[in-house]
């Protein structure tokens, strides 16, 4: 069987293996150790350069920039229905965001592991908070 | 370029393109990546000449601080738009596809909305209010606001029960000491 390699930082390695091993036994752990540190500063212009196109987001967009309140903000959020959010919408928020945020959600679903399959949603995480570790880091 | 002056770096300057309208509309407002990314197009030599001039001759800066804003602004953005598009060619050259598949999948799709959501979006429309001072926020305020959200969008059960992952606890989600995103976000 071909291993494939999932990009964990040393915590989440530790996470990973507690799993079955059933679940795991195809993947092969490398390290995540590009080293790039985030700013609000580097945060500030990639959202300044966000472009977003799904009508939904727009519609959000529109309806957050009229809310006088942050809990006007808050509960149009709540409501707000981004499920139909576009591949590349999905993208530029990514990026937008930086590295953290899946970095969060790859340490949630370790916790919540319950099927090999699970792993494969870990490893496309993964993948793009390589793909944004190393294009931040210039690599 | 050794030996330009005041006078020729004066010339050089007024010669930039840029009306005071685009200059406050990249700086201030408006659809600034538009204006920006635009910027970094129309021109180029010409504005590398008045940048180049106006560091030269640091007693012009005094005289247009708006040129010298928006060159700060743009040498960030120029720095920032190869990183971009770096990310965007990795991620839909290699890996979109199979991403593509599994963001369906709910154990992703719910906790990866609600955090969109909850933190990352209030953080982006804050900033398109030109609200943005909070964005210096930590991981721990910005957690805080995902386990809200996500017991409001998340019908996968377990995600959010109290101790679970989203909403922090033993074995939860919220990083422990030492971990690299224990780190606040701002500087």
């Amino acid at each position: 069987m071909t291993m494939k390699a999932i990009y964990l930082t040393k915590e989440e390695e530790l996470v990973f293996n507690k799993l079955p091993l059933e679940s795991r036994k195809q993947w092969k752990v490398e390290n995540e150790v590009v080293d790039y540190v985030d700013t609000d500063e580097q945060r500030k212009i990639r959202i300044e350069l966000l472009s977003l196109n799904s009508p939904a987001l727009q519609s959000l967009k529109k309806n957050l920039l009229v809310a006088v309140s942050d809990d006007q903000i808050k509960k149009i959020m709540i409501e707000a229905d981004i499920s139909q959010i576009s591949d590349g919408d999905l993208a530029e928020l990514f990026f937008a965001m930086g590295p953290t945020v899946p970095g969060f959600i790859i340490l949630q679903l370790l916790h919540e592991v319950l099927a090999a399959k699970d792993i494969e949603a870990i490893h496309a995480l993964s993948v793009i908070r390589r793909n944004l570790l190393l294009s931040l880091a210039g690599k | 370029m050794s030996t330009v002056g005041p006078s020729e770096a004066r010339t050089g300057i007024e010669s930039f393109s840029l009306s005071p309208e685009n200059i406050a509309s990249t700086l201030n407002g408006g659809r600034k990546a538009d204006v920006i990314e635009q910027n970094l197009r129309d021109d180029e030599q010409r504005k590398a000449l008045a940048f180049e001039l106006l560091q030269k001759v640091p007693s012009l800066q005094k005289e247009y601080p708006d040129v010298v804003a928006l060159y700060n602004k743009l040498g960030q953005v120029a720095e920032v738009l190869p990183k971009k598009k770096s990310f965007l060619s990795k991620t839909f050259g290699t890996a979109w596809e199979k991403t593509k598949a599994v963001l369906g999948h709910p154990l992703v799709k719910y906790p990866l909305i609600a955090l969109l959501t909850a933190w990352g979006l209030s953080k982006l429309f804050a900033f398109l209010k030109n609200n943005y001072a909070d964005l210096a926020k930590d991981v721990h305020d910005g957690m805080t606001r995902v386990g809200g959200a996500a017991k409001s969008l998340s019908p996968v059960a377990g995600l959010t029960e109290k101790g679970s992952g989203l909403v922090g606890g033993p074995g939860g989600f919220l990083p422990r000491s030492g971990s690299p995103y224990n780190a606040p976000l701002s500087k």
